[in-house]
């Protein structure tokens, strides 16, 4: 089954994901803005190919698999915050890029608290997106 | 040796330019990263979030 195959093919992306160390951070660098901006790529990245998969596929998927489809529809729904609107999925990774921007101009110890919060609430979302793909199994 | 068992399965299961394929290139370079962002990054980053809503796999559809 197709589906099936691209379930199998994600679980081995994510475990080489979760087995591949990160580069250290050259000295000069604030290790939690680096990490933070690792992140943002790699949930970008995450659920905008999870996005691009489920559209592939949005037929069989919504047929067979109506909670991933409905997980996916939940992030391209559109929303608005300030001012600029965009899909669910952006708008979090938005917030969190402008936290962590809020932060690289000033290092304050509650600009940091509020990134790692936005990273967490960030995280979750990522987290989501991989059980979706491979709950199914 | 997981990592090298993985790394070796993996152009036979993943299709070399295939989306997950693309996907993984781009995790292996997020990771390499050593530094802050500076400002071409940073612009790059946002052109990035700005148009993705454009794009046909973004789009709510029926």
């Amino acid at each position: 089954m197709k589906i099936m195959n691209w379930m199998v093919r994600w679980s081995l992306c994510l475990a080489l994901l979760v087995m591949t160390g990160c580069a250290s951070v050259a000295p000069g660098h604030d290790p939690v803005v680096v990490r933070a901006e690792q992140s943002l790529s790699i949930a970008f990245d995450t659920i905008d190919t999870f996005l691009k998969l489920e559209h592939d596929n949005q037929e069989l998927v919504k047929k067979k698999l109506p909670e991933v489809h409905a997980f996916a529809q939940k992030l391209r729904a559109k929303v608005t915050v300030g001012g600029k609107t965009q899909p669910f999925g952006i708008s979090v990774i938005q917030s969190a890029t402008d936290v962590k921007n809020a932060y690289k101009r000033n290092r304050s110890p509650e600009n940091k608290a509020n990134l790692i919060s936005a990273l967490a609430s960030l995280e979750a979302i990522v987290r989501e997106t991989q059980q979706h793909l491979t709950a199914i199994k | 040796m997981p990592i090298l068992t993985i790394l070796s399965l993996a152009p036979q299961v993943i299709k070399a330019g295939s989306d997950l394929w693309h996907f993984i290139q781009r995790i292996r370079e997020t990771a390499k990263q050593t530094g802050e962002w500076g400002e071409a990054e940073e612009a790059a980053w946002q052109a990035k979030l700005d148009n993705a809503g454009n794009q046909p796999h973004w789009q709510q559809g029926n």
